[in-house]
């Protein structure tokens, strides 16, 4: 199933399967590619910033770039 | 007994001393908050509850949250999760009874505005004497936390 | 030849550098631009051999001023060897800015830094394999221990220029040249699988902490707990020194000792201006018992800086490094980046925020670390005009110790509300956030006595000679009689208006020159505690001291006159509105 990366919930994991044209690169840098496997760590209230865990680092990313990303989560 | 058994007995007792301890932190937060808002300050023999918005409200609320965090990790404290929980409990009484403490330390050295450069021997130590506020009491306490801790890494250095 | 050290941000350069360069390092600015580097020397083969901290970047595409610098000094330095740096813990960006170089032909030498890190998550790297891929030097590094520091050093005789085609044969993993960022990702993370072990990692106690204070339902109540032990400390810290021993220096040894060794005495202009002004009792002109009163730029032009704001400012810096140090400060960003990219900010703003509730001066130029100008604009004109200094909290607090709190949520009010204005009309975006969370640490001496030391000495560098130049000018303008003039033309306004009585338009028009005087000039007028309200958050919102307008300037004219231009509108605004309220709740 896919969803966006916002939906996912706590503890939630999957793939990330598509990002956005134009946030690639910036997102790249920090590791967040297709294929890379991704775990939601926390949301912060009010549509703050979400965290998520790629290869054993924490990054945090406002909820305008987590909503460009899709995951495929597992079940 | 067996060893499952002794562990079990264990997270028992450390359960109730938890338990205990976040009730009493929860009610001496609320205590601080109540008297606050109250107005005035209010003092039960070796105990004093602060009544100014800063320590009063702000720290009350402080000492709360750490009732809160210890509660909330009483479950099951061998699971790393629960305990990370009474260690952020006690960490936050350590903040607040470690701020208490270095403001006597800091108002106990210097003479007063009419004295000589520093304090005199008796206004040093008085400084020092009760009451306390609660959660200098709640200190002591809280310390056990780090015995936990201790016995996590041994369990993990056994495993 | 010149040796450029590179990599991400983050990563421990600097650490790295200074273990490389012993003492004689030179901070440099980038010239045309507000980014700066470090050089120095290093010692190798008894040859001291020039080395350059290359501000931090994630590629050679930049996307902001310290990294299109970083991109400029690589190009201006062809004939140099790279020692690129990299978090061994997120070994695939760090591959990524290496390949880039390696692509320009620059010989290369890679250390895997924070090995340590990179242990502790079970997290393994294969250096020969990666040598071997790569025929460039790689050692394993941990900077803040300095392990690995020598070899890598030695090992820069061997860097020689590769060929990214030779690699590429060498993974066997893409077929093709390497030109787009996609190719070069494809290839770094073939690489990455062939090098790259992840063990079995299981949380440790740190990690769920730093899980927990990052948390909304945890990390908010834990920030609350860890603002009110900051705010503690240096409450009883800076009471400690300035009420306990400094007051006392400087009012009963200081000044009595400038009175009687100053040439000309009481009643003379010098002495007034430089000593003390004195009062008049009972129609005689009286010296003055304290340094504050007295006004002299010697006298409370000394007392104010370095009895009553150094203190603050040095306890106060010192926390906010250690918990830099520890790595709270990213959590707290995070947690904060909520409210504040409402107001377009970035969650980073807190770092300038609370600086400035130390001084302003060293604040306006940590505004740098943001990123657009718009947010730079902004951050500097709502600190300036919202965010109070050690100097003025200290004397509020003396003076009006009860209304502090109030005084200091409505102001806390402003900021949000104008940032929010600000946010609307100013042109421009506000990014979103996007950063690392790094595990917490041990804090290290070093680096925290580096920084308080940098931001302190900023304050004495700057703001001490301005608050002297400052009181100077300040008295010689009593003397001449402008200010009265001025309080006279201003004064209906500020009853009027604002509603504070007309003799505090003197203190409020000196108030540009010394906000911290003015409040204390303020607290000898008779007036309602309302109105004592209205004037201290008047003095507070109303023109930064001359040492923050003389930062702001240097922050660009245009800036700093759309900054002028807020203030105007704020102080009528935010300060009227003041009066309005106390008239609704008929105090008037």
């Amino acid at each position: 199933m896919q969803k966006r990366l916002d939906e996912m919930a706590y503890e939630e994991e999957g793939v990330v399967a598509n990002i956005q044209e134009g946030i690639r690169t910036r997102v790249a840098g920090m590791g967040i590619r297709v294929g890379k496997k991704i775990k939601m760590l926390t949301k912060e209230p009010l549509k703050g910033p979400v965290v998520v865990v790629v290869d054993e680092a924490d990054i945090s990313l406002g909820i305008g770039i987590a909503d460009k990303i899709i995951v495929e989560v597992d079940g | 007994m067996t060893k499952q058994n002794t562990l079990e007995k264990n997270n028992d007792l450390y359960f109730i001393y938890f338990l205990i301890l976040g009730l009493f932190s929860v009610a001496f937060g609320i205590a601080d908050l109540v008297v606050t808002l109250g107005g005035s300050e209010y003092s039960l023999g070796a105990l004093e509850i602060p009544n100014d918005g800063f320590r009063g409200g702000w720290g009350g609320l402080i000492v709360l949250f750490a009732g809160i965090f210890y509660l909330s990790g009483v479950k099951n404290i061998q699971e790393i999760h629960q305990l990370a929980k009474l260690i952020m409990g006690s960490i936050l009484i350590w903040i607040i009874a470690g701020t208490d403490i270095f403001a006597m330390i800091t108002e106990s050295i210097p003479g007063r505005e009419d004295g000589g450069w520093f304090n005199t021997a008796q206004g040093f130590l008085g400084t020092y004497a009760p009451p306390y506020t609660p959660a200098i009491f709640l200190l002591p306490f809280s310390l056990v936390v780090i015995f936990c801790i201790h016995k996590y890494y041994k369990k993990q250095e056994m495993e | 030849m010149k040796i450029l050290l590179m990599g991400n941000p983050n990563v421990g350069k600097s650490v790295f550098f200074n273990r490389l360069t012993g003492a004689n390092i030179i901070e440099s600015n980038y010239p045309g631009t507000t980014v700066d580097y470090t050089k120095g020397y290093m010692r190798l083969e008894s040859k001291d051999i020039e080395i350059i901290d290359v501000p931090g970047t994630f590629s050679l595409e930049p996307k902001d001023k310290a990294e299109e610098v970083a991109v400029k000094m690589l190009h201006e330095s062809k004939g140099s060897k790279v020692m690129c740096i990299i978090d061994a813990s997120k070994v695939e960006r760090g591959l990524y800015l290496a390949l880039e170089i390696i692509e320009q032909g620059f010989p290369v030498v890679i250390a895997l830094n924070m090995w340590d890190v990179a242990i502790d998550k079970s997290i393994d790297i294969d250096v020969k394999k990666l040598e071997q891929i790569l025929r460039i030097p790689v050692v394993p590094t941990v900077g803040i221990s300095g392990e690995g520091i020598s070899t890598i050093a030695s090992r820069l005789e061997d860097a020689r220029p590769v060929k990214v085609e030779d690699i590429v044969e060498r993974t066997e993993v893409i077929k093709h040249k390497v030109n787009t960022p996609d190719e070069r990702w494809t290839l770094i993370e073939g690489i990455s699988k062939e090098i790259v072990t992840f063990g079995e990692y299981q949380h440790t106690l740190k990690d769920a902490i730093g899980d927990f204070t990052v948390k909304p339902a945890t990390g908010i109540p834990f920030a609350i707990a860890v603002l009110y032990g900051f705010w503690s400390v240096f409450g009883s810290f800076a009471g400690f020194f300035t009420d306990g021993f400094l007051v006392k220096i400087f009012d009963e040894h200081w000044l009595p000792w400038l009175q009687t060794v100053f040439p000309v005495g009481l009643g003379n202009w010098l002495y007034a201006l430089i000593v003390d002004v004195g009062h008049l009792e009972n129609g005689v002109l009286t010296a003055s018992d304290n340094c504050f009163e007295s006004f002299g730029a010697l006298s409370s032009g000394l007392f104010v800086p370095v009895g009553v704001v150094l203190p603050a400012i040095f306890i106060f810096y010192l926390m906010l490094a250690l918990l830099e140090d520890i790595g709270y400060m990213p959590r707290l960003a995070v947690l904060i980046d909520t409210v504040l990219h409402k107001i377009g900010l970035h969650g980073y703003a807190i770092v300038p925020s609370i600086l400035a509730l130390g001084c302003n001066v060293p604040a306006v130029g940590a505004t740098r670390i943001l990123e657009t100008k718009k947010q730079r604009f902004m951050m500097m004109t709502l600190l300036a005009l919202f965010i109070p200094c050690g100097a003025q909290i200290g004397i509020m607090q003396d003076v009006i110790p009860g209304s502090i709190g109030f005084v200091m949520l409505y102001l806390i009010a402003g900021y949000f509300i104008f940032g929010y204005i600000l946010n609307k009309i100013v042109p421009g975006k506000t990014p979103e956030i996007l950063m690392d969370v790094p595990p917490y640490q041990k804090p290290m001496y070093r680096n925290i006595s580096r920084k308080v030391w940098m931001r302190t000495s900023g304050f004495l560098k700057v703001a001490v000679p301005f608050v002297i130049l400052g009181s100077l000018l300040v008295n010689v303008l009593y003397m001449a009689g402008t200010i009265d003039w001025l309080a006279n033309i201003l004064a209906p306004m500020f009853e009027g208006w604002f509603g504070v009585p007309r003799e505090t338009a003197g203190p409020l028009v000196a108030a540009f020159l010394r906000k911290d005087l003015a409040v204390a000039q303020l607290s000898a007028i008779e007036m309602t505690k309302y109105q004592m309200i209205s004037a201290v958050v008047l003095v507070s919102i109303y023109f930064p001291c001359i040492a923050t307008f003389a930062m702001m300037l240097r922050e660009g004219r245009q800036a700093f006159l759309g900054s002028l231009a807020v203030l105007l509108v704020v102080v009528f605004t935010w300060g009227g509105l003041l009066h309005l309220l106390w008239i609704l709740m008929g105090v008037v």
